[in-house]
């Protein structure tokens, strides 16, 4: 792809602080993501996928500077840094970089109307006048496929997919260029789920080089969507490639246990299974030398000692595993 | 697989009485599950699939009004047991585990009582240090390292996975003979699940138990049923083995939520099936096929008369076309 990056993480690290006793003395740090690089093209739909605490989120949220992370840097465009924006310029800077959380139900104000949420997002931050706003109301209902009419419900008289279609709408009134999916259909059924999919895929034609980070822990939607995967372990990305040569060549034994345990769906083809033993490490105690090697079926002595670096192994390719 | 049936459900009606009205939550639900085998009950939420398990069970409130035609667990009738019957049948009989092990086990007592109970309910005077070796023996046999430490712990100190294996080892003390296994894995990982899937599997071969799983995530039907039974508003629409079913739906809507799914059917990026509207509201279904106002293949009888159910081999369906046109 020529597209021009969109997005550059850089080194990016997220540590929270813990704290006990009545003085909160910090007795350590939870390392939530630890150096991760990933460099997003305009256009393009890059999946993140990772088991749950392996910071995932934790990347979607400094993004749209929800956290503050530890140091690092996000380039965004030919913006800058993200992360040394403040005030005005953040403000300015957060119309085009959105966000859709998991549960539509808490992050909609149940005390606002669709057309509430929508036209103050209109009016205050798009500058439009009433009419206006109005107009590019039933328009972007009519987008994430509501009816108009629907504009006057409260969050309550909605359906979880309905619901989602609004968040969604919110997100688009300010017509970003990034849009950030956290989990955006994770708690659909998968009626509705199928629904929200084909609904994004169509506004990226409709919104010419709209750019997803698709946050998941369904393997299954993340190969549906993306054309880059990035697979995280324990707060690093261990592996990156192109979706097909991702799920068809996976090379970090993580990648391979995590695409062996999506349940083989009848009709395709049997891949060898591989059962991890164990779970992920606490955030607090990240093992020495590569994360992963306490659960790694091919782990030697020369693991625990060498942190692996990511390694082009083919073109776009990306792994960390000194085994490679 | 069929030689010893297990249980026997005919006809289950569960209503609940509301101020709006009389929600048939399930209506008209018949199945069957032999020795060894796994039958996966699938569908969306609110499709009835939990209360079916819990009418079986016996674990619904009183608001709800139970009536079957038969219920046949183990050879014995238990239709019309009492609360007394019931709590007897539970744990030897039949047995369930939980979606959120955080929530169903106690959070105030650890685990050596917990598990300790089931032996202790079962066999009137057992002997503690037999009920300490009988708990250390079933968390190993359920995978838990280290069992007699983790006897000390309290569920929070315990991982999803874990929690999990505990609440296994909790539901099978007592040996039952059926097991009700209600979404066991939609709150964890997929790397814990497919564990915990492996294990449900050997424990399974092992005991020779039936197991009733109870799922919305056809990836976990897939690798632990060997039959399936589709679920819409409060029926069961269609059944067959697992191939079958994958392979050649008859039923429009286990069609459509097949191809609905990426990653079985539908290739990357390639348009996924939707099914138009919302599930039908338990107070007002519709008359006839309650799929038919989302139902692309309808007919004009379907929206008139509820179609009978058509049994050919193993398999049925409840759908006018029979799967003919649906393809």
């Amino acid at each position: 792809m020529s597209n021009p990056n969109i997005l550059e993480i850089r080194d990016l690290r997220v540590h929270f602080p813990i704290k006990v006793g009545v003085l909160q003395r910090t007795v350590g740090h939870i390392r939530a993501v630890d150096g991760v690089d990933l460099v997003i093209k305009k256009g393009e739909t890059v999946g993140l996928v990772g088991e749950s605490g392996c910071g995932k989120t934790t990347i979607g949220r400094a993004i749209v500077r929800l956290n503050q992370p530890t140091s690092g840097s996000i380039m965004f465009g030919d913006q800058g840094d993200l992360l040394k924006l403040h005030g005005p310029e953040l403000r300015a800077i957060r119309k085009k970089i959105q966000i859709v959380f998991q549960d539509p139900y808490s992050s909609l104000n149940p005390r606002h109307s669709g057309k509430r949420m929508l036209s103050e997002v209109l009016t205050i931050q798009m500058g439009m006048g009433r009419q206006e706003a109005y107009e590019r109301m039933g328009e972007l209902l009519s987008q994430v496929g509501l009816s108009p009419v629907y504009a006057h419900r409260y969050p309550h008289e909605f359906s979880g997919g309905q619901r989602q279609r609004i968040a969604i709408a919110r997100s688009l009134a300010l017509e970003p260029e990034f849009l950030v999916c956290d989990e955006a259909v994770s708690a659909l059924d998968v009626s509705i789920q199928s629904q929200i999919i084909n609904l994004l895929m169509d506004l990226k034609s409709q919104y010419e080089n709209m750019t997803y980070l698709f946050i998941s822990h369904a393997l299954n939607v993340v190969e549906h969507i993306s054309d880059r995967v990035a697979v995280m372990y324990l707060g690093k990305i261990v592996e990156l490639a192109e979706t097909e040569e991702l799920f068809s060549n996976p090379q970090h034994p993580y990648t391979k246990a995590l695409l062996s345990a999506i349940p083989i769906l009848a009709g395709r083809a049997k891949r060898e299974r591989i059962i991890l033993e164990g779970e992920v490490p606490s955030a607090a105690r990240v093992p020495s030398g590569c994360r992963f090697h306490t659960r790694c079926p091919y782990a030697d002595k020369s693991c625990a000692e060498i942190e692996p670096e990511m390694k082009e192994i083919a073109p776009g390719h990306m792994a960390a595993c000194i085994k490679i | 697989m069929h030689d010893e049936e297990l249980l026997r459900v005919e006809n289950l009606r569960t209503y609940f009485n509301t101020p709006e009205g009389v929600v048939k939550a399930v209506d008209g639900v018949s199945f069957s599950i032999g020795k060894g085998e796994t039958l996966a009950l699938v569908g969306e939420s609110g499709c009835g699939k939990t209360v079916t398990s819990l009418s079986l069970i016996r674990l619904l409130p009183n608001s709800a009004q139970v009536e079957a035609d038969r219920v046949m667990i183990d050879g014995k009738e238990s239709l019309g047991f009492s609360a007394e019957q019931a709590r007897a049948l539970r744990g030897k009989t039949i047995s369930m585990i939980f979606q959120e092990p955080m929530t169903s086990l106690n959070p105030v007592y650890r685990i050596d009582k917990q598990l300790g109970e089931v032996f202790r309910l079962h066999e009137p005077g057992i002997s503690k240090a037999e009920v300490r070796e009988r708990s250390i023996a079933i968390l190993k046999k359920v995978g838990v390292p280290n069992p007699a430490e983790r006897l000390r712990s309290y569920p929070h100190e315990l991982s999803g996975g874990l929690r999990q294996r505990v609440m296994i080892g909790i539901s099978l003390a007592p040996n039952p003979k059926v097991l009700i296994a209600d979404e066991p894995t939609t709150a964890l990982d997929v790397t814990i699940q497919a564990q915990i899937l492996e294990l449900l599997k050997s424990l399974q071969k092992d005991m020779g138990m039936s197991i009733l799983l109870i799922t919305h995530d056809f990836g976990v039907v897939s690798q632990i049923a060997h039959r399936v039974a589709v679920m819409y508003a409060g029926k069961i629409v269609e059944e067959g083995k697992l191939e079958e079913i994958f392979e050649d739906p008859w039923h429009p809507y286990t069609k459509l939520l097949i191809l609905s799914i990426p990653g079985i059917k539908v290739t990357r990026g390639g348009r996924l099936e939707s099914i138009a509207g919302a599930v039908p509201n338990p107070l007002r279904f519709p008359e006839g096929c309650r799929f038919a106002p989302r139902c692309p293949y309808a007919l004009d009888i379907c929206s008139k008369e509820p179609p009978p159910e058509t049994v050919i081999g193993d398999r049925r369906v409840s759908c006018y076309l029979k799967g003919g046109e649906a393809k």
